[in-house]
């Protein structure tokens, strides 16, 4: 919530959850990547339990990591206008020194990037942050699916509890229990197409966090009353563990 | 006069943003006019300078420049400059504080960029107070001094922002005023020139806010005051303690050679290259 909401003003963000040690990684260069594409700020919320972990991973081949660039301008600079609107939102980025002079501000600008106070310029530059960021949910958004198609008890989890709810459902399968797990990469923009798709039709819901209930909310808000979405929530500085997962999936089959 | 008028025109904004924000009578203009002049006889290129600055009055210098200008957030500036700096070690890296800004919310950002020894220069105005946000004390309100939010007395002592600069280990420390002006442009581009990390502190006037609240009359009163109260560091030397009681030195404070930041971390990042293993 700190991590959408924590500034005054209105701004969309891109907010990114890791579950294990190799994530970190992966999605570290995922939030680069959207950072240059839409130029905007990414956040990668880590928790304490991922922060903490410590394990073997494997990395990549540095040739094999997809990296983006941000879109360079191609006009010469007198031309240049960096703030202008285009179709995708994300107008061109000049580089300081290559001979495109603007000014960076803190402050709502123009498309010239000088501060404004005036009304119609201050609107269409809000639209466009929110448009660029909107117009692009399909790539933003990233969920993983765990034997989901045919489960009546949906676990929907992310960071280190991700992790656990995966322990969880596997030992449950075994059981027989139709369980499965939504697990929440993409935090904000909330995956609301996913969430609906994956709850639409299941039994019950669980939104187990380290924390009294902050994307269950989201979730509740999303499910409009479909679902029973319950709770599962631990805020002693312990992790979640798989067992309590597995005891409330047992408990509710 | 008209050379100069001409001189600072060529290196103004000209698409939009005038009138600036300043009251009439600040001495910012004074600052930015010195700058220019500076960076004129430097001969440096428009496109290979970035003047970075942080939040209030001396923040919205760069706005009204032709140059690659980056407006921070509040304390910053000097934590953006270096990022621009060790990216484009080319480039001519100028940063604009003010006193709050530079001492209190960047405050520690300011000792450690002197102590690293950053190649880039930093221009402290100093008007002893937060002037746009409403005349709020500042870590340099001189003690026993009134503010908006100290309207009987300021309590603490005030931060020699100069001194600060020499101790934590600036090759290039300058303290002048706006009245001293043809002092401030050899101090501005002795500054520019420095390998190193320059700092300049600027003595201005905040008539709005300060000198209302502390009846010190308008513009020119203060700058008088200014006058008055300057003492060249020459000359200071021979000046007993009494005599210097109320009174600020101007001129070079330390001209020194330290190794560089950028220039190290060049090397060191020439060494990691060498030791890869392949």
């Amino acid at each position: 919530m700190q991590a959408r909401w924590g500034t005054h003003g209105d701004h969309p963000i891109i907010v990114l959850a890791p579950s294990t040690v190799r994530d970190s990684f992966d999605i570290t260069v995922k939030a680069f990547n959207f950072s240059e594409r839409y130029r905007t700020p990414v956040i990668v919320l880590s928790d304490e339990v991922v922060a903490h972990t410590r394990e073997t991973v494997v990395l990549p081949d540095p040739d094999e990591i997809e990296v983006l660039d941000r879109i360079r301008p191609s006009m010469p600079p007198e031309w240049y206008i960096p703030y202008e609107d285009t179709s995708s939102g994300v107008p061109a980025m000049g580089i300081f020194g290559d001979g495109y002079r603007y000014h960076v501000t803190g402050l709502i600008h123009d498309i010239r990037g000088f501060p404004t106070a005036r009304t119609d310029e201050i609107e269409p530059f809000m639209k466009r942050l929110f448009r660029k960021i909107n117009q692009s949910f399909h790539d933003i958004q990233i969920v993983n699916r765990f034997m989901t198609e045919d489960a009546e008890l949906i676990v929907i989890a992310y960071g280190s509890v991700a992790r656990s709810a995966r322990r969880a459902v596997m030992d449950a399968r075994e059981k027989g229990v139709k369980a499965g797990l939504l697990h929440l990469v993409t935090l904000y923009p909330f995956p609301r197409r996913d969430v609906v798709a994956t709850i639409r039709d299941a039994r019950v819901v669980l939104v187990p966090e380290m924390n009294m209930g902050q994307i269950s909310r989201e979730v509740k808000r999303v499910n409009e009353g479909m679902s029973r979405v319950a709770t599962l929530n631990r805020i002693d500085g312990c992790m979640i563990t798989p067992q309590e997962i597995y005891d409330w999936l047992i408990k509710e089959a | 006069m008209a050379e100069i008028t001409k001189l600072v025109h060529k290196y103004l904004r000209h698409d939009k943003k005038f009138p600036h924000v300043w009251c009439p009578g600040c001495g910012n203009g004074i600052v930015l006019g010195a700058m220019i002049r500076a960076i004129d006889r430097l001969a440096y290129r428009k496109d290979d300078i970035v003047m970075v600055s942080g939040i209030g009055c001396s923040g919205r210098l760069p706005v009204y420049v032709d140059f690659n200008t980056l407006h921070t957030t509040h304390g910053r500036a000097l934590t953006f400059a270096t990022g621009v700096k060790l990216a484009k070690p080319e480039l001519n890296v100028i940063v604009v504080m003010g006193d709050g800004d530079a001492t209190a919310i960047g405050g520690n950002h300011f000792i450690h960029a002197a102590r690293r020894n950053i190649n880039l220069t930093a221009i402290i105005i100093n008007n002893n107070i937060y002037g746009m946000t409403g005349g709020q004390y500042s870590p340099t309100t001189p003690y026993g001094m009134k503010a908006s939010t100290a309207p009987y007395r300021n309590i603490e002592h005030a931060f020699n922002i100069a001194e600060l600069a020499v101790t934590a280990g600036a090759v290039f420390v300058g303290r002048g005023t706006v009245y001293h002006a043809r002092l401030l442009d050899k101090l501005i581009e002795k500054a520019f020139a420095k390998r190193g990390f320059g700092v300049v502190e600027v003595i201005t006037h905040c008539h709005t806010q300060y000198g209302r609240r502390n009846r010190m009359g308008d513009a020119v009163a203060m700058m008088k005051w200014q006058k008055e109260h300057a003492v060249r560091v020459e000359k200071s030397a021979d000046m007993s303690e009494e005599e210097l009681k109320d009174k600020f030195t101007i001129g070079v404070l330390v001209d020194r050679e330290l190794p560089i930041y950028t220039e190290q971390y060049a090397l060191v990042r020439e060494q990691a290259t060498e030791n890869l293993p392949r």
